[in-house]
């Protein structure tokens, strides 16, 4: 292979996992706006829908099917998270929220793990046949569905948020929680709706990329933590921005780890983690924000 | 027997039970666990004076136990450094790190510095395992030399255990220092409220990048006395999953109390031993340490959502001895009659103290302040009048460096303060109170105002560990109590503020803004919620400030109060200035009656 195949293979495999990313790092945004939390447990969800989805379609369910419960179980479970273990805690601080997100990650994986055990599980890719070359690069048919299934879920989102009066509501509750009560939009219901969406975002993550890697009970947090890195990047605000710093964290990881060794990919990922921070807090400073406007209104 | 003295006689048995250990334990079980637990009660200390006292929290708190481990093994072996040497350069390399990764981040509000560590954590595994000629790669180094001191050579179970636990005392000496300090206040008081702590001049991210480089050295501390007592060191010890273990001892333990630490380090270890007994007898042989994350899972959940301040203070209630609330300044504060008041700072000769230039702040589409240009000369106290929504908190929060104004300026005593953080604001002398009283709740009615005086005390972080501010703490308890005499509060310098009525907050608010001796005072309806006799308290009080040479910009919403207090008085409407004079003056302005007094003077 050329060195521009080589990068061109790299840039492929870059986009597609920045897109899986992107899910999660969606879904990140989602809970951080709503709830103000910094949901450790993310990737968790994308085990959950991978793990789940396998074990249907093995069992003889429609993969479309199979997807469509795995992503809804997804879902419930982003709902029940919420209801059992957030809500009951939300005046608690965000010290505590963040230490239960930490404990809901150890405890969910332990419950992934004792319900599919130790094994890795496969899925089939969504269609058979053999990769495609585009451009210089090659390709699989899984990896066009990851894009082509994404594309569609965020013209979906756009349109929620933008169009409707729930997802309106919602980016209400984003913005200013007391106006939002005050408009009478009920707030918890709002909060909950967002994890939700999370769990779902998360749940499709896992369900596409299983046929790419394996479904296994541990690898979540990974995933979850790189939806992080492209998150952290776009401020934990911007929903465009998200799926746009996800993707450009995968090409970075996926050329790192290319040409340097693939021994450093998880070095690479959370230096440019660390890197992003350092520079939205020199950033901060320079501004001389030290109190943000939410807080002198606390 | 009171508490204090069972208290003293519980920490000396538990010391009594520490040094006989060994013998009790030789022959039965391994002594291992013990010298474990104290490097883990080491690190976990470092982990919660950070949770519990600077509000943070790390997830890469093994990365620095491995940073300190490599950094001992490689010097020693590899450079063929001394260990005696090699203990404080690990030491300090952890702390390096910490700082330089903590001092940054903090500076964002919010939780980021746990994806900090986390990276952090990964990253250090990464190299560690691949940077083979430095570290061994995955095998790791073998044949560190034991610590020695001259011709006495560390070696064995027995040598470290009691090695590592004089550290683990000396680790909760110097935490237990820090917290009951000058420094401590101010962590106390960021936990609190950070935006009331910046308004008396402190700068929470300075303390809490201290806090979190404290923890990297304690932690650092810890693996390198790990690799001189095992002699070997590879990177499994130090990866992630260590890191949630170490928080799991962490909030098990108890964040709040230090000695929790040591506590939630031996429970977790011990009930490890255990599970690794019982876990192939329930389960079968074969990846029971996989299942332990269940346990510890859904015990980290329990804990954090049932009893989020761990299991310490059940410990000390089982044991009947829970510590009542310190009264160690009860003797100072009595002097405070005796002692002449702190000199205020003398009214100068320039022409204004507070200038606004253009002041303009826009939230959105919303115009809060409209190029508003004001000017206060010294000595004066000017107040803000206006409907709800004019705009008159937001002016004190521009002034006060809550926030950036959009555009113009302010300026304090001819020095434009507008673009200074408002911990700088408040340290050149601009003293506030809040609509809403924030008060530190969690602290006494005089550590309130003593946490007022952060910026006129000096003792360092480090002085503050050894315990060498005690007679500078002595002089502040002194002053405060004479800010709580002029206010009328020193007979409650005692109660936890949170236990104030209404109108004792508004008060205390007041003693603690004019403890670090404003140029400037600003009080945002200093008479709202108050009874007619505070009320008369206040504008006597206010007068008495204005009196010793402070200048007092007042809001308020009650008229009478304002014509009664003010010299001069600023009608805003819509982040508009549309008076501004005597208040007999303002009081007969027809545009003033029309926006805003029209209801007033009809009745």
């Amino acid at each position: 292979m050329t060195l521009t195949q080589q990068i061109a293979q790299f840039l492929a495999s870059g986009i597609i996992n920045g897109t899986i990313y992107a899910l999660l790092g969606l879904g990140l945004v989602a809970i951080h706006s709503a709830t103000r939390v910094v949901n450790v447990a993310q990737g968790e969800f994308a085990a959950l829908g991978a793990l789940l989805a396998s074990t249907l379609v093995t069992r003889g369910m429609p993969l479309s099917l199979a997807a469509a419960v795995a992503v809804g179980v997804a879902a419930a479970v982003g709902g029940g998270v919420y209801r059992s273990a957030i809500r009951p805690a939300r005046d608690a601080g965000p010290l505590t929220l963040l230490i239960i997100t930490i404990a809901l990650h150890l405890s969910l994986k332990g419950l992934w793990l004792l319900a599919w055990g130790t094994d890795p599980h496969s899925l089939r890719p969504f269609t058979a046949g053999p990769p495609l070359r585009i451009a210089a690069a090659v390709v699989t048919r899984q990896s066009l569905w990851v894009i082509a299934v994404t594309t569609v879920v965020l013209v979906v989102l756009y349109v929620f948020f933008t169009r409707t009066i729930l997802g309106k509501s919602l980016r209400a509750c984003a913005v200013n929680p007391t106006a939002a009560r005050l408009m009478g939009i009920r707030v918890e219901r709002m909060s909950a709706l967002a994890w939700m969406i999370a769990g779902a975002l998360g749940g499709l993550a896992g369900v596409l990329i299983a046929p790419l890697t394996l479904a296994t009970y541990d690898m979540g947090l990974i995933l979850g933590l790189k939806g992080f890195v492209g998150a952290v990047i776009a401020g934990m605000a911007s929903y465009p921005w998200t799926v746009a710093a996800c993707i450009l964290f995968g090409v970075v990881e996926s050329l790192g780890a290319g040409l340097i060794s693939s021994n450093y990919r998880d070095g690479i990922a959370f230096g440019v983690l660390i890197a992003a921070l350092l520079w939205r807090a020199v950033a901060a400073l320079r501004g001389g924000l030290i109190i943000s406007e939410e807080a002198a209104q606390e | 027997m009171t508490t204090t003295r069972r208290l003293r006689l519980a920490a000396t048995a538990v010391v009594a039970v520490l040094a006989v250990l060994p013998f009790a334990v030789a022959g039965r079980i391994s002594l291992g666990i013990f010298v474990f637990i104290g490097l883990f009660s080491l690190i976990v200390i470092g982990l919660s004076l950070l949770a519990g006292h600077a509000g943070q929290v790390s997830l890469g708190q093994a990365a620095f136990y491995g940073l300190g481990a490599y950094i001992a093994a490689i010097t020693t072996l590899r450079m063929g450094l001394a260990p005696w040497l090699a203990l404080p350069l690990a030491v300090g390399g952890a702390a390096l790190v910490a700082y330089v990764l903590g001092a940054p981040i903090f500076a964002l509000r919010g939780h980021f510095l746990v994806l900090g560590t986390l990276g952090l954590n990964v990253v250090m595994d990464v190299l560690v395992r691949n940077v083979q000629d430095l570290t061994g790669g995955p095998t790791g180094l073998t044949g560190i030399p034991p610590l020695s001191i001259g011709a006495l050579v560390i070696v064995g179970d027995r040598a470290y255990y009691y090695l590592i636990w004089s550290f683990v005392l000396a680790a909760l000496w110097l935490g237990r220092n820090l917290v009951c300090s000058r420094v401590g206040r101010a962590l106390a008081a960021v936990r609190s409220s950070e935006v009331a702590a910046a308004a008396v001049g402190i700068n929470a991210a300075f303390y809490k990048s201290r806090v979190f480089a404290l923890s990297g050295a304690l932690a650092g501390l810890a693996g390198a006395l790990y690799v001189h007592y095992l002699s070997f060191v590879s990177p499994s010890p130090f990866a992630f999953n260590f890191s949630i273990d170490l928080l799991v001892m962490s909030v098990l333990g108890g964040i709040y109390h230090l000695p929790g630490a040591v506590a939630g380090a031996a429970i977790l270890t011990l009930l490890r031993e255990a599970l690794r007994t019982i876990m192939p007898r329930v389960l079968g042989s074969g990846a029971s340490a996989e299942y332990e994350i269940v346990v510890f899972g859904l015990l980290l959940a329990v804990v954090v959502i049932f009893s989020p301040a761990g299991v310490w203070p059940h410990l000390l209630a089982w044991l009947r001895l829970e510590p009542g609330r310190s009264s160690r300044w009860t003797r100072v504060s009595s002097l405070a009659g005796m002692l002449p008041e702190s000199p205020s700072p003398s009214p100068r000769a320039e022409a204004s103290v507070l200038r606004l230039e253009g002041l303009r702040k826009q939230f959105g589409g919303l115009l809060a302040v409209d190029d508003l240009s004001i000017e206060v000369p010294a000595g004066e106290i000017y107040a803000i009048i206006g409907p709800n929504g004019a705009g008159k908190t937001t002016v004190f929060n521009l002034i006060s460096g809550l926030l950036r104004p959009t555009r113009g300026a302010v300026y304090l005593r001819g020095r434009k303060v507008s673009d200074l953080p408002a911990y700088e604001t408040a340290a050149l002398g601009v003293g506030r109170t809040f609509q809403t009283p924030k008060v530190f709740a969690d602290l006494t009615v005089l550590e309130n105002v003593m946490v007022g005086l952060h910026r006129l005390t000096t003792t360092s972080f480090t002085a503050a560990m050894f315990g060498l501010g005690a007679r500078e703490d002595a002089q502040a308890a002194a002053r405060a109590a004479g800010y709580l005499e002029m206010v009328g509060l020193l007979d409650r310098a005692d109660v936890l503020a949170g236990a104030l009525p209404f109108g004792g907050l508004r008060l205390l608010e007041v003693a603690r803004a004019l403890a670090i001796r404003p140029v400037l005072l600003l009080l945002d309806e200093p008479a709202s919620g108050l009874s007619t006799a505070e009320r008369t308290e206040v504008v006597r009080l206010i007068r008495q400030i204005r009196d010793t040479g402070t200048t007092v910009v007042l809001v308020e919403h009650d008229v009478g109060f304002v014509m009664e207090t003010a010299d001069r008085v600023l009608v805003l409407n819509y982040g508009q200035r549309i008076a501004e004079g005597a208040p007999r003056a303002v009081r007969n302005d027809p545009r003033v009656i029309a926006a805003y007094l029209g209801e007033e003077a009809a009745s």
